[in-house]
């Protein structure tokens, strides 16, 4: 998330699309429910299925799977076309007014495809996808809207030009933009955009919403109407929440472009209530991505090294820190050493950081290592033995079959789980006979989230602890002691018989001290991952706790400084942290220095781990009468409090406590909020911040101290985590993707129709075919476009009542007693042509398996007409089918009860082995099958 | 009609997702097991309340389609004992096992309705007669068991009313009620804000400045449900469509017959007790006499230890 939960209340118009919040982020929609209260906000729903979340909406739409590109591209179209757009915000923020490279083709020239592909790769030269650049070298920055030009910064500066009837200012090429010739404009990202969108069309039963989403022109109206014809106002923002719905497709990643290119075109992120918003599906998602659980990362989002690009430290660093100094990307040798010194102190002290980056092990260039990829690797049989940790591949993998098959040829499997699942029973899944399976099976029983200590980073980035309430049952441990057993076990087993780069585990710093139970102590866990200075002579945790690192501004890349995780760093509370809290709690005589003795963690009750931190004060303001001034104290009696549910003493948010991430943007050029009742930040007349509701994400640069540019030179900058050389703004074109540097929509990887945008049919940049469907057709296969065996587009959803794979709902009764059973629900009008009743047992197979379960008819699911692809229409049915139900515990969901014979057991049985160009995230949303009745 | 000094749960369907933590909530609290269960055709499970399961979610929906997707809906209710101010049941109970219970001191009169297990004769008559079919007999339990307003949290004296058999370790331990405690079980949990608990009266504000506010929304049928039906229950309804889209009988009445059955068979009554029921037949309550077989007759096809 940009923003956090609680701020979906200062939203005006909240955007569900891929998501489902009511259902499956109940606790979200308490916040969703206060905006509409509160502030009118409508809510949106777009969704296949009438979810419990579209009952509470105001407007609703039905949606093929799959299709989101065509739509949200549509919505930009509706904003162009309408000139519903937030101008300062898209000249000084973004990068629509930098001229790009001419040679640079789009889809709309190359059918589909963007300039640089080379088809036997699948994948792009991405050589003419940049800017034109200036004698500074800095990319050329024209003005879209007449503005009073900074002469610090050029092509940024306070708009002066004339505005239309919606208060919006009209661009300089407007009457270009309304007349369609786009071609005509200068060839800014702009230009580009409108040309590329302008072929995502809304008018009439023709149109692409229509004939590709499946939407009705009039209820797309509507609702572009009520989120874009909303939003656009300078002082109006709103949200989108979106979850899996969104991501797991082919084109996944672009989705969510799509609708951030939307939203940045209606100065809707960084301001409260907007943003882009990822509903994070378990609890601690956000926390695991933070720490390294992605392949292709290091803890705080720092690229893995690889053999081929970087042979030493100077050259990765060199390689992976961008080349501007705006950029905050420019401190990674910082951060990159902190975690070396982490990683390996005491070796690195004694033989240096280059010797401590070669014992890290680096990954082969190019090679996939993502979740698909290590269960093909563990079907071919190199992968011989596997460690899952909290997961059920027979449930929740895609194309259970083949990772249940490639989980056979394991020779060893580690579980650690609370439950007896799915993938400790896979030797004995339905179907298989358990001789014939040779695997060793170790489960490892874990302790759950009120068994143990610990913290979990929810999706608003919030990093919040929890205490142990209870012991943990039996032979249960908690995932720390787990890990930190096994690290000691494998160093010392290393240390007895050696092996391949030996000395990357046994010299691994690691010198937890233990309790009672064997556990690591988490205050040392926790400092090291907010960052130590290390202490002089040798390492003791005494020496380390009077040093912590106050924020990662403070790391240093000399090997003086240990960090963990630099995103972390500044969640151990500083000296002046402790003191606002002590005056907060009227705690009296505060020491200069606060104490940090020994193994204190905590001053007077207040712990210095901020995630533990659970104090309500927050900031309020007053709005006066006139809308516009604003008092931080001594309000006029009619002044309106505004607090926005910052909390910042609650728990901790990285990065340094920042709840609103790229905040400068909820101000102007000249620094006014652009909406004074949920305004973050005021500024004085030298520039410096006067109110504060947030902490800023923009530097007030000390070179501009005392001139009114330090305000705007954070204006020139809002961005500063992006890596471009001088274009620190939201990235509306980028080189960073894989597959496009605009949003382009290409059918699913199964579909029941071609394309009708292009003639390029799947994402043209990712993988279409992987070894298992190759070598295994029929077994693990695809069904080709509009194949007559799979005449129906299946997807996969969750609801209220189990989660995830089920490992802990359905093994409770009374969640059990509300959703027993595995269901597909279809709609009336598919039902009665397959004379299938509502209650009947159906079976519904893909190329790749088959599933069983009760059928739920309902008018919540349509028949989408849409284009056929060759100039008729066609009808779509959608078949829709939860996830979570397996073939162990109290309910299996499937064969257990005797309702549902056979092999079948999981969704997933159907879902393909195919992915996102740039994630590898499956395609578990878009699908086709067939469907019949049983009995 | 209700007393003023009344409390109520208002139930505000507009802000309801159909989450089920209030069915989960109050499994919880009262310590209920499971009934099995099975998927028919629709989200809503268990299909009826039963001894373990005292309240529930009904996920309705149209039957057939509209002709325009803005008329799709999906109402959840929240179904249970309405604690009617004019309770079927209290008057058809003929060993006085089920009566109105005070729930703090300056109440003028009761509103929980609940049954005396040691008093349950198990005749099943308020099962049979109950105009929201919101009493359950248990065969294993030996009593009627419904909705009781979480009475032990919201009460001022807890110790007037009875533990459970198997109480929570939560209530073991808490003699006096905490503040997150003083509201019922289905309310703490609620997360949308759907469920709220307090006097009466202000309830019904609430519900009356809610359902204003829809229809100035567009919601043309809003309405407020349960301030006048069977005396006033103490359940209020927020709904923003017809009470039947809901599940909710329109206009759920006493049945006609039970007035009398109370004059002449209640304990107190001048013959008292149920030896009196042929004379009560021959005074023209065979319809109440009616229900009580087919309720039994239920009982026995629906299973129940034998």
């Amino acid at each position: 998330m940009t923003n956090h939960w609680i701020d979906l209340k200062n939203a005006d118009a909240i955007m569900i699309c891929g998501g489902n919040p009511a259902e499956n982020h109940p606790v979200a929609w308490k916040w969703i429910e206060k905006a509409r209260e509160e502030r009118g906000a409508k809510i949106i729903v777009v969704d296949p299925r009438f979810t419990r979340s579209a009952s509470r909406a105001d407007h609703f739409s039905f949606i093929r799977p799959g299709t989101d590109i065509a739509f949200f591209g549509a919505l930009v179209k509706y904003a162009i076309d309408h000139n519903y757009i937030n101008w300062e915000y898209v000249q000084n923020y973004t990068n629509a007014p930098i001229l790009l490279n001419p040679d640079f083709k789009g889809p709309w020239e190359l059918d589909g495809l963007f300039s640089g592909y080379n088809p036997e790769k699948r994948s792009y030269d991405k050589s003419t996808w940049t800017y034109q650049s200036g004698p500074d070298g800095n990319p050329v920055r024209v003005q879209l809207i007449p503005i009073q030009e900074d002469p610090n910064f050029p092509g940024r500066g306070v708009p002066i030009g004339p505005k239309d009837a919606n208060g919006n200012y009209i661009p300089l090429e407007w009457d270009l933009i309304r007349q369609g010739r786009y071609d005509e404009m200068r060839p800014t990202v702009f230009a580009k955009l409108a040309k590329h969108f302008s072929r995502y069309t809304y008018e009439g039963e023709d149109s692409v919403v229509a004939k590709v989403c499946g939407m009705d022109p009039e209820t797309f109206k509507e609702i572009a109407e009520a989120y874009v014809g909303t939003t656009h106002k300078r002082e109006k923002s709103g949200s989108l929440v979106y979850a899996m719905g969104l991501t797991q497709f082919t084109i996944g990643s672009q989705k969510i472009r799509a609708f951030s290119i939307l939203q940045s075109l209606l100065g809707n992120i960084g301001m409260p209530g907007g943003g882009v918003n990822a509903a994070r599906g378990e609890s601690n998602v956000q926390g695991s991505t933070d720490f390294a659980l992605l392949s292709h990362l290091w803890s705080g989002y720092i690229s893995v090294p690889n053999s081929t690009d970087h042979p030493d430290l100077a050259s990765y660093l060199d390689k992976i820190t961008p080349k501007t100094p705006y950029s905050y990307w420019s401190n990674t040798p910082k951060f990159v050493n902190s975690l070396l010194m982490a990683h390996y102190g005491p070796y690195a002290k004694e033989k240096g950081l280059e010797a401590a980056f070669q014992l890290l092990p680096k990954v082969k260039k190019g090679y996939n290592y993502t979740h698909m990829a290590v269960f093909e690797d563990m079907y071919k049989g190199v992968i011989k033995g596997l460690i899952t940790w909290g997961q059920n591949p027979p449930v929740g993998g895609p194309n259970a079959n083949l990772e249940c098959a490639a989980m056979d040829k394991l020779e060893w499997y580690v579980a650690v789980d609370l439950w007896d699942t799915e993938a400790m029973n896979f030797w004995r899944r339905p179907g298989v006979d358990p001789k014939d399976v040779q695997t060793e099976v170790w489960a490892l029983p874990a302790a759950s989230s009120v068994e143990k200590s610990g913290s979990v980073t929810n999706s608003g980035r919030v990093a919040q602890y929890r205490w142990k309430a209870v012991e943990p049952p039996g032979d249960a441990r908690s995932d720390a002691w787990i890990m930190h057993q096994l690290v000691k076990a494998l160093k010392e087993l290393y240390e007895k018989e050696g092996g391949p780069n030996k000395e990357a585990i046994t010299e691994l710093f690691w010198a937890y001290d233990e309790d009672e139970h064997g556990d690591p102590d988490l205050d040392q866990v926790w400092l090291e991952i907010n960052g130590f200075t290390w202490p002089e002579g040798e390492f003791s945790w005494e020496k380390a706790f009077k040093k912590p690192v106050f924020g990662f501004g403070k790391l240093k890349d000399d090997g003086s400084t240990a960090c963990g995780n630099w995103l972390y760093s500044g969640s151990w509370a500083s000296d002046s942290d402790i003191k606002g809290i002590a005056q907060y709690l009227n705690i009296g005589n505060v020491p200069d220095t606060i104490p940090r003795d020994g193994k204190a963690t905590s001053w007077n009750g207040i712990p210095f781990n901020k995630s533990q931190w659970h104090y309500q004060k927050t900031p309020v303001y007053y709005l006066g009468s006139d809308g516009v001034t604003i008092y931080k104290e001594n309000p006029p009696s009619d002044a309106k409090l505004i607090n926005l549910g910052t909390y910042p003493n609650w728990a901790w948010s990285w990065p340094v406590n920042r709840r609103i991430i790229y905040n400068r943007c909820s101000c102007d050029y000249s620094g006014k909020p652009f909406a004074p009742d949920k305004a973050l930040f005021t500024f004085k007349e030298d520039g410096s911040l006067d109110m504060k509701n947030d902490v800023q994400d923009f530097f007030l640069h000390k070179d501009y101290e005392g001139k009114v540019s330090l305000l705007n030179y954070s204006a020139a900058h809002p961005f500063i985590m992006t890596k471009e050389k001088g274009a620190q703004v939201a990235l509306l074109f980028s080189k960073g993707m894989g597959d496009g540097p605009f949003p382009e929509h290409y059918e699913p990887r199964e579909s029941p129709v071609a394309n009708l945008l292009s003639k390029t049919q799947n994402n043209p940049a990712t993988r279409i075919t992987w070894d298992s469907a190759k070598n295994e057709p029929d077994r693990f296969g695809f069904a080709e476009v509009g194949d007559s065996r799979f005449p129906y587009v299946g997807t996969t959803y969750r609801v209220t009542e189990h989660w995830q794979a089920g490992q802990m709902t359905r093994n409770n009764s009374w969640l059990g007693e509300a959703m027993p059973e595995m269901f597909v629900e279809i709609s009336k009008e598919l039902a009665d042509e397959l004379g299938i009743a509502n209650g009947d047992l159906v079976e519904v197979e893909s190329a790749r398996g088959k599933v069983q379960g009760v059928a739920i008819v309902t008018v919540r699911l349509k028949p989408l007409v849409i284009g056929d692809g060759k100039g008729g229409k066609k009808t779509c049915h959608i078949v829709g089918l939860p996830w979570h139900f397996g073939f162990t515990g109290l309910f299996p969901g499937g064969p257990e009860r005797n309702r549902i014979p056979g092999r079948s057991y999981a969704a997933n049985q159907l879902t393909p082995h195919v992915g996102d160009a740039n994630t590898s995230i499956p395609e578990y949303k878009a699908f086709l099958v067939n469907i019949r009745k049983v009995k | 009609m209700a007393n003023t000094t009344d409390k109520a749960i208002l139930f505000d369907a507009s802000k309801c997702t159909g989450c089920r933590g209030c069915q989960v909530a109050c499994k919880n609290w009262n310590q209920r097991g499971y009934t099995e269960t099975h998927v028919e055709g629709t989200y809503e499970n268990p299909r009826q309340l039963t001894s373990q399961a005292w309240m529930r979610i009904l996920f309705n929906e149209p039957e057939e389609r509209p002709k325009d997707d803005r008329e799709i809906y999906w109402y959840f209710t929240k179904y249970q004992c309405m604690h009617c101010t004019d309770a079927t049941c209290v008057k058809v109970c003929p060993s006085g096992a089920t009566k109105k219970y005070k729930v703090s001191d300056g109440d003028s009169e009761a509103y929980v309705v609940r049954t005396d297990h040691k008093q349950c004769i198990g005749c099943n008559y308020c099962v049979a007669t109950c105009p929201f079919q919101a009493c359950r007999y248990d065969e294993k339990e030996k009593g009627i068991f419904r909705c009781v307003m979480c009475f032990d949290r919201i009460t001022s004296s807890p110790d007037d009313f009875p533990k459970p058999e198997q109480a929570s370790p939560d209530l073991e331990k808490a003699k006096d009620p905490v503040p997150s405690r003083n509201i019922p079980a289905c309310v703490m949990t609620c997360t949308t804000g759907a469920l709220s608990f307090g006097d009466r009266e202000e309830m019904i504000k609430k519900a009356e400045a809610r359902v204003k506010s829809l229809k100035e929304k567009g919601k043309k049928n809003a309405q407020v449900y349960g301030v006048n039906e069977l005396g006033g229950l103490h359940y209020i309804y927020v709904l923003e469509d017809d009470p039947e889209k809901y599940g909710l009988p329109a206009n759920p009445s006493v049945p006609a017959g039970v007035t009398i059955w109370e004059a002449l068979v209640k304990p107190g009554a001048p013959w008292g007790g149920l030896a009196l029921v042929g004379l009560a037949a021959a005074a023209g309550v065979g319809y109440v006499i009616n229900k009580r077989n087919e309720g039994l007759e239920r009982q026995e096809l629906e299973g129940g230890d034998k």
